[in-house]
């Protein structure tokens, strides 16, 4: 009985090892849009990660409403004409981190995994880099989002206004 | 035994919490998080009277109204559109929550301005609606050497509380109960002070386009003229917000149109008009 006790609290402790989460909670996204009338940036600092650094997997959150643009119009009608983020408060990525190597402390990695924006979701891999800071892992990456592969449209009034792919940026420190 | 029994209780928690989805985790922290509800209307205007929206600081509307005549007027009258009226308004928003406007009226020679803010803003989590004040104040320029105008006798108010809520991203619904003062009235028989209640709303057809309504009941007995009624649509096409509606009122202030609207809506005197409004942006966020 007292060995079973004591495997079991074994058992506790190495599960707690092995669930070890590094999350974040203010992670930073960016996305800019060049076109031809008028180049678009926006800033979400308000995302949210969490990594298990055992199993290498992943999930991303960012909430839409939450992108800071440079006109406050331009927010409105990102929300409403294009995100839909009533419907779709957020675009999320759920997978796998390859090639953190925590001790080696720094390197790139391949994220592999669904990535869910505008209520489409889409078989992505990211590449991107991690660094470990003290006790901070900094996961960072930029890449391009197709709009009409995740059936964001735009209307050809405003063609001009909007380029057809934006590129991403982001930054999370997880703790 | 039973503290075995506990352990194993406490293991099995402690498993399943573990063992919860990663992204499971961020859905839940996030749906605890409780945001602004935006976009209620597409203009700051319903059409004729204001709606709960306000600009974003730095932002200047220009408003390009016109109403024409009335379509029961005939072929002769091209159905009103012979006879035209316009309103010539800007509207900056000097905070998020705090919006002047002014503009000029052909009808009457009349100058108006107001000041509108926001008081409670609906949320997902928190607050059932938004709630806004707005006081506006206009100058009738007309002359009437008939009459001694004093420039007392020229001024008229009107003070509204909007109550608005979006029920779903595809209607919104808002309440505007109305006080009207008119230092000088046409007849005895019109009050100075007139109460009123107005009903607006918005219906979302897709993204761009949506169906508007709005209508006045004025409390009183034995009142001249008819409450303000119109339906119209808003086409959103990014800077620009296009609203066409019809109408039973030909004034673009609240201190003519609630009180003076002269048409019979289901006896066809319908005017039909539209506002124009183009966004700058005078300010930037950063």
């Amino acid at each position: 009985m007292k060995r079973l006790l004591f495997l079991l609290i074994f058992l506790f402790h190495l599960m707690q090892a092995l669930g070890q989460q590094m999350n974040s909670q203010s992670g930073y996204v960016k996305f800019f849009s060049e076109a031809l009338v008028e180049d678009i940036t926006a800033e979400n600092k308000n995302a949210k990660a969490v990594f298990d650094a055992q199993s290498g997997e992943v999930a991303f959150l960012v909430p839409i409403s939450d992108f800071e643009f440079r006109k406050s119009l331009m927010k409105e009608h990102f929300n409403e004409n294009y995100m839909e983020s009533e419907k779709y408060p957020n675009a999320v990525f759920k997978g796998r981190i390859e090639g953190v190597d925590l001790e080696k402390g720094q390197g790139t990695a391949l994220a592999k995994g669904t990535f869910t924006i505008h209520g489409v979701s889409k078989e992505v891999e990211i590449p991107g880099t991690y660094s470990m800071k003290e006790d901070v892992l900094i996961l960072e990456s930029i890449f391009w989002i197709v709009l009409e592969e995740y059936e964001i449209e735009i209307p050809r009034l405003v063609f001009q206004n909007i380029a057809e792919k934006v590129e991403v940026t982001i930054k999370f420190e997880l703790k | 035994m039973k503290s075995f029994l506990a352990l194993l209780f406490v293991l099995i928690i402690s498993f399943s919490a573990q063992s919860q989805d990663l992204l499971g985790q961020l859905e839940n922290q996030q749906s605890h998080v409780s945001k602004p509800v935006t976009a209620m209307f597409k203009g700051t205007r319903i059409f004729n009277g204001q709606s709960i929206e306000l600009r974003g600081q730095g932002n200047l509307d220009v408003i390009i109204s016109h109403r024409f005549g009335r379509l029961n007027s005939g072929g002769y009258n091209f159905f009103g559109l012979d006879d035209s009226n316009v309103r010539l308004g800007l509207e900056y928003a000097v905070l998020d929550r705090l919006t002047l406007g002014f503009g000029r009226n052909s009808v009457n020679k009349v100058y108006d301005g107001f000041v509108k803010g926001k008081l409670l803003e609906q949320k997902t989590i928190g607050s059932p609606l938004s709630i806004v004040w707005m006081s506006d104040m206009s100058i009738y320029t007309l002359k009437r050497p008939e009459l001694n105008m004093t420039f007392q006798r020229r001024l008229r108010y009107v003070h509204q509380v909007l109550l608005a809520r979006k029920f779903s991203p595809g209607l919104s619904l808002q309440l505007m109960p109305s006080l009207v003062h008119h230092n000088l009235v046409e007849s005895e028989s019109d009050p100075n002070n007139l109460a009123a209640l107005g009903l607006g709303g918005r219906v979302a057809l897709s993204k761009r386009v949506s169906l508007t309504g709005e209508y006045y009941y004025r409390f009183g007995k034995d009142l001249s003229g008819h409450n303000s009624l119109g339906i119209g649509v808003d086409i959103e096409t990014g800077g620009h917000v296009f609203q066409l509606h019809f109408t039973n009122s030909n004034e673009m202030t609240p201190s003519g149109f609630i009180p003076s609207t002269q048409g019979n809506f289901f006896d066809g005197d319908i005017h039909f008009g539209f506002n124009i409004v183009r966004s700058f942006t005078l300010k930037h966020d950063y």
